[in-house]
């Protein structure tokens, strides 16, 4: 046992190949005959606000994409500009991009990634959602120092967006997140380059893959009728904001703005 | 063949195991290595300190593209696993592989030739990644093209040692040259794997898997069986005692070996990875950490009666409070590797601390200690200050003691308050205070590296001639204490 040949080849290949295969390949197999999701088959279903980066910064745009449509082609290279952009600015140090299937009100004692980061759909993360071209490698990160982005899109506006790359604390007043600058062409924040429209429409694919209506498409939506007994019957807080008893009444750390 | 007092620097051939009369030990390339080792070490200190002042929302260099603080925070990872410890290993390698082989390595042209391409690479990495070619792979940042240039540079390395080990003709191989040729496997397998399948072959959560395996392996399959190889040598050797067990070192080997390629998958716990390879993770991770346990009682025992060597020798106390954040790291992860414990702590800076103490308190203490132990030897010169030994000694270790208590508290803090669903800024808030005090440990560990190095070019420059005790004649202490006849 404390042979050359025999460490050489019983912990140096043998040793690592069974940990291959029981941890990488046996999970590998799991995926076998699922193909994965090509730049094509993503750019059939363009978020909404692609469509709005197109229309508000036209000559940026253009000058990034070298068309004023926002056509798959054009989503393609933003969104690979994008996720470039995410990397080589290491944001997935920062910001993960899972939602791990663990929920008090899944009922676990703790945990509290579906109600935070998915309070409406509910939906964990699955191992389809990064099935294609767009996660050589993988972008789970290991450190939450800001907001999961797996369900981003939608949560906020492009404006919002280029504002927080601008200079996070203009709408996030506790970030501790850098400004990137040179997202921008311009020394006031206003003109993104192809990097920052590719930053954008990053993070607005990001979770597009679920259901998400453009705001003029709420109209459309078939309206049912109010029906009482769906809902649980409401209870009345014991005691109300601001009220004595509040437990919150005396800490809020917020001094009374709640707009972030 | 005799190694004087006065003439420390001359490398004397010796009588190879084969025989022959060569030079053994090449000491230029470990003096090298060892510079060099040094020098990215100042650089990833600094990159730390001042990643640290972006939580602070000090940005230095606000507005500097290439000073980006994520690419900073890649550039700090990447140089210590690179840049620092990978050079101080591969110049222990040169003290350490011929004296236990009694062969030298393959060849020392090749040897300076690697300290060339390998500090080339490493720098070429570093221009990488601050100029946005990084790669999303934890622990291996460095640009995709680096990669390749990479597996050429272990290649070579590989080859180099393993020649010595190959051709040796001792009757039997001691316990560092287990852990070292195991390395010496695991080490290019791990890195191919990581940074070539997730990024060409493997998408999503099965890359994840494998990123995974990486990240624990390249620690456990690289860095641990480096730094318990060079345990096993050198603590003997300052002591003066042989190793307390051998059964114990086998243990403590084959244990190590089996389940630390298992380990990986406990990055990504709950995550879309099937829940077969998470429960398996944590079970070896777990059995890992008995493993561990063994090692350390091995070497307690060792240590037996030599404790009083502590006041004199920094170099042991370096082994020995290592060998502690050791045990302390690996007590802390058979808990924090649990599901039900991952829930809250996972994502916050109880991870980060729990890094630190690993790469920072336990890897690069040891290389510390080899560093005490061997500049005077490499050189031919007395250490400049001992006074100044002490002050890095305790800065280091009392500026990670902060960073980890520190870091491990707030982790903690910034869990709960995210299980509480209150609003996210809440525990931005509440880790101010904790994100200070990281920033007052770095600043130790800074001046603590300055201490070093000014001590290091001092005693260079001061021309005090080292008086070698240790290793003189044909090492005879060093074959006694390991039970090797070098």
């Amino acid at each position: 046992m404390e042979r050359f040949n025999f460490i050489f080849i019983v912990a140096g290949i043998l040793f690592f190949t069974l940990a291959f295969v029981i941890m990488g390949a046996l999970p590998l197999a799991q995926y076998q005959g699922i193909d994965v999701v090509s730049m094509d088959q993503i750019a059939t279903n363009i978020p909404y606000q692609f469509d709005e980066l197109a229309r508000d910064y036209p000559e940026a745009f253009e000058k990034a994409f070298g068309t004023t449509e926002p056509t798959a082609d054009a989503f393609k290279e933003a969104l690979e500009t994008g996720r470039q952009a995410y990397i080589a600015e290491a944001c997935w140090h920062c910001h993960t991009q899972q939602i791990r299937r663990i929920d008090p009100n899944d009922g676990t004692e703790v945990g509290h990634d579906v109600s935070r980061w998915a309070p409406d759909t509910r939906l964990e993360s699955e191992a389809d959602e990064y099935h294609n071209a767009m996660n050589y490698p993988h972008l789970f990160g290991t450190r939450r120092v800001g907001p999961d982005l797996i369900r981003s899109s939608g949560r906020h506006s492009n404006d919002w967006h280029l504002a927080h790359l601008w200079n996070p604390r203009e709408t996030s007043p506790y970030s501790v997140m850098p400004p990137y600058t040179w997202f921008f062409d311009d020394d006031q924040g206003k003109v993104p380059n192809k990097r920052g429209l590719g930053m954008v429409t990053y993070l607005q694919w990001l979770g597009s893959w679920h259901t998400q209506f453009a705001p003029s498409q709420y109209e459309d939506l078939p309206q049912l009728p109010f029906d009482e007994s769906w809902y649980p019957p409401y209870v009345p807080p014991e005691t109300q904001p601001g009220e004595e008893g509040d437990p919150y009444a005396e800490e809020d750390p917020y001094g009374g703005e709640e707009d972030y | 063949m005799t190694q004087t007092a006065t003439t420390p620097l001359i490398r004397p051939t010796v009588i190879t195991s084969r025989g022959e009369t060569r030079v053994l030990v090449d000491t230029t390339s470990a003096k090298l290595h060892f510079i060099a080792a040094v020098a990215w070490i100042g650089v990833g200190i600094v990159a730390g300190l001042l990643y640290s002042f972006v939580f602070l929302r000090l940005y230095p260099h606000e507005g500097v593209e290439v000073l980006s603080p994520g690419r900073i925070r890649m550039m700090h990872t990447n140089l210590m696993a690179y840049g620092f410890l990978t050079n101080a290993f591969i110049g222990m390698l040169h003290w350490v592989v011929p004296r236990l082989t009694g062969e030298p390595v393959l060849s020392h042209a090749l040897s300076k030739l690697i300290w060339i391409a390998w500090n080339a690479i490493v720098a070429a990495a570093m221009w990488g990644i601050l100029t946005g070619h990084a790669q999303a792979i934890e622990w291996g940042e460095t640009p995709f093209w680096a990669d390749h240039l990479v597996v050429v540079g272990v290649a070579l390395v590989v080859i180099n040692f393993t020649w010595s080990i190959v051709r040796s003709r001792e009757k039997s191989m001691y316990v560092t040259l287990w852990y070292f040729t195991a390395a010496f496997v695991w080490t290019p397998l791990v890195y191919i794997m990581g940074n070539y399948l997730p990024q060409t072959l493997v998408p999503g959560t099965g890359g994840a898997a494998l990123v995974g395996l990486y990240i624990h392996d390249l620690v456990g399959l690289f860095v641990t069986p480096m730094g318990w190889g060079l345990m096993y040598f050198f603590v003997p050797v300052i002591s003066r005692k042989p190793i307390y067990s051998h059964a114990i070192s086998l243990v403590g080997f084959w244990g190590l070996a089996f389940f630390y390629p298992l380990n990986g998958v406990h990055h990504f716990l709950w995550s879309p990875i099937p829940m077969f390879a998470q429960y398996g993770a944590v079970i070896s991770t777990i059995a890992v950490e008995i493993v561990v346990t063994t090692v350390v009682i091995n070497f307690v025992l060792t240590m037996r009666g030599e404790w009083y060597r502590l006041k004199e020798s920094i170099a042991l106390r370096w082994f020995m409070v290592g060998m502690t954040c050791y045990f302390i790291t690996c007590f802390q992860c058979a808990f924090q590797t649990t599901l039900t414990m991952q829930k809250v702590i996972h994502f916050t800076d109880w991870v980060v601390g729990h890094s630190h103490l690993v790469m920072f308190g336990v890897f690069s203490f040891w290389i510390a200690g080899v560093i005490e132990h061997l500049w005077p030897k490499l050189t031919g010169r007395e250490w400049w200050s001992r006074r100044l030994n002490l002050w890095h000694f305790w800065l280091w270790t009392l500026g990670i003691a902060l960073m980890f208590t520190d870091l491990t508290i707030i982790g903690v803090v910034q869990g709960l308050l995210w299980d509480s669903l209150r609003p996210w800024e809440e525990s931005i808030r509440y880790s101010e205070i904790g994100w200070f005090l990281r920033m007052i440990s770095g600043w130790m560990i800074l001046i603590g590296f300055v201490c070093l190095a000014i001590n290091m070019l001092m005693s260079f420059v001061s021309r005090q001639d080292h008086v070698d005790t240790v290793y003189a004649g044909q090492f005879p202490e060093a074959a006694a204490a390991t039970g090797v006849n070098a």
